[in-house]
């Protein structure tokens, strides 16, 4: 033998045959399989608060960010998209409060509760979101008053239950100390009250606005012509108002 | 200037440890680490309703802790255990020097990997958060990654085998984090029923937790979304540390000094 040319090991034939038939197999086995079947999950309750602590293994702050992402992607399922309006929301509702516990300074499950789940078009699941933001505010009203905010909102746009957006707003003034709320949160709120025939309420929040608020003078002109309209108004026999 | 002389083989040790660490790629998947967490928070970040730095700083320092973590164990686990394998514990043993030198040269090169591992982490950071909560952060890490490291050393030469060794860190490291929360799932259990056996397990498992560092509480993620830090609220870590590293030396060199090679 040439020993310049290197020695070359070379299987059995018998082991090839072997490597062969078994690649077959499985090919063949794989072929007959049944096609995997989709199987949509219901949305289950959240686990207990303790429950949830252990899952972020000491970690809250990022582990409510992958628990938010998973309850996000979750009408998106492998090979089927679940429609939000089949979701139990109120579940969902439960999850959002878990997750909230483990960040109470996150606003993305408010956040969520507001634009993504709130904007089904079924009021019954309307309102479950805007419960859930409204039981959020009154836990830190401080850090969380522009949800209730936006909750009144859609209480008044989309629900349209000026009675919902006023106890919405009616409790954003009992939590939050006089002065510290916008000009446009406390005007909103005049608003919701007129439209709800409060006049008298309305005027006593545009008081406040001018009493208290740092109005412009373009504003505080339109505020007073307002209050003027509704000072008049409440002269008015009840037949004519609004 | 030369450190004192029982000090100067204890720095030799580490530094030859520190090399054995970096020769084992040590950046190289450290840099790795730091580009696949880049690459996952791009894709969460796509995902949240409202990307924002804050919550790219979150997913990332949660990735850069748990990597850090796993590289520092496995890093230390195989150094060690090869080094027992290829008798050259043997043979540093048998150096005319006492073993606690020996113990204390590779700890300490051990640190210097991960304090360069936590530096590194941190590094990845400045791109979203300022630099004060960056070295807040990298410094709490570096605690961690050296409680890890430490535990490592010392389980991997008491049971010279590194399959069992990282077991018995990754089961040490998960039972550390999340001991807080199973204490307190024991209290609310204690608060609905007086029995005596839930009183048991709650003595069980404070007597477990007390016998363990308080990782959950070295969590660093909302510094980073914060953007603060103090030394006030670092303190009770850097203490921790401290306690935590001379049980585990002591528990090391007890065991090394009794060990026949």
């Amino acid at each position: 033998m040439d020993r310049s040319t290197p020695l070359r090991r070379t299987a059995p034939g018998w082991l090839i045959g072997l490597l062969l038939l078994a690649l077959g197999l499985q090919l063949v086995w794989k072929w007959h399989a049944p096609a995997p079947e989709v199987h949509p999950e219901d949305l289950g309750p959240p686990p207990a608060s303790a429950l949830m602590r252990l899952s972020t293994l000491g970690d809250p702050v990022a582990v409510a960010i992958f628990w938010m992402l998973w309850l996000q992607t979750f009408d998106d399922q492998a090979g089927v998209t679940v429609s939000l309006q089949k979701m139990d929301y109120h579940h969902l509702a439960g999850w959002l409060e878990r997750i909230l516990e483990l960040d109470p300074d996150s606003e993305y499950p408010l956040l969520a509760a507001i634009r993504v789940y709130g904007f089904v078009p079924e009021p019954q699941r309307q309102r479950r979101m805007l419960d859930f933001v409204h039981r959020a505010f009154l836990q830190a009203p401080r850090n969380r008053w522009q949800w209730l905010t936006f909750a009144a909102l859609q209480a008044r746009h989309r629900l349209e239950d000026g009675r919902l957006a006023r106890k919405y707003m009616d409790d954003l003034e009992k939590n939050i100390q006089t002065g510290q709320l916008p000009f446009w949160v406390r005007g909103l709120h005049a608003r919701i009250l007129y439209d709800q025939n409060e006049l008298a309420g309305a005027r006593t929040v545009i008081g406040g606005i001018l009493l208290h608020q740092q109005a412009t003078d373009r504003q505080k002109l339109a505020l007073g012509s307002w209050l003027e309209r509704l000072e008049e108004a409440e002269k008015l026999p009840d037949s004519k108002k609004n | 200037m030369n450190p004192p002389f029982f000090l100067a083989p204890i720095f030799t040790i580490a530094r030859f440890t520190l090399q054995e660490a970096l020769r084992e790629r040590l950046i190289r998947a450290s840099v790795a680490m730091i580009g696949l967490g880049w690459i996952v928070s791009l894709f969460l970040d796509e995902l949240l309703l409202t990307g924002n730095a804050e919550s790219r700083a979150a997913i990332l320092g949660f990735f850069f802790r748990l990597g850090s973590v796993f590289l520092v164990s496995v890093l230390v686990t195989f150094a060690v255990a090869r080094e027992l394998h290829n008798r050259g514990m043997d043979l540093m043993l048998a150096m005319p020097f006492p073993r606690s030198v020996t113990l204390l040269g590779k700890l300490l090169g051990f640190f210097g990997a991960a304090a360069l591992l936590a530096g590194v982490s941190g590094l990845a950071l400045l791109p979203l958060v300022s630099w004060q909560a960056v070295g807040w952060w990298s410094l709490i890490l570096a605690c961690e990654l050296w409680i890890m490291a430490a535990f490592a050393v010392v389980v991997t030469l008491a049971i010279q085998q590194a399959p069992l060794a990282l077991s018995l860190t990754a089961g040490f490291y998960l039972l550390a984090r999340s001991m807080g929360a199973v204490l307190l799932i024991a209290r609310q259990a204690q608060e609905t029923t007086a029995h005596w056996s839930s009183q048991a397990i709650q003595l069980l498992l404070a007597g477990i937790a007390g016998a363990l560092p308080a990782l959950d509480r070295f969590t660093a993620t909302a510094l980073l979304v914060q953007g603060d830090g103090s030394f006030a609220g670092i303190w009770p870590i850097l203490g921790e540390t401290g306690i935590f590293l001379l049980l585990l030396t002591a528990v090391g060199l007890f065991d090394l000094y009794k060990k026949e090679f």
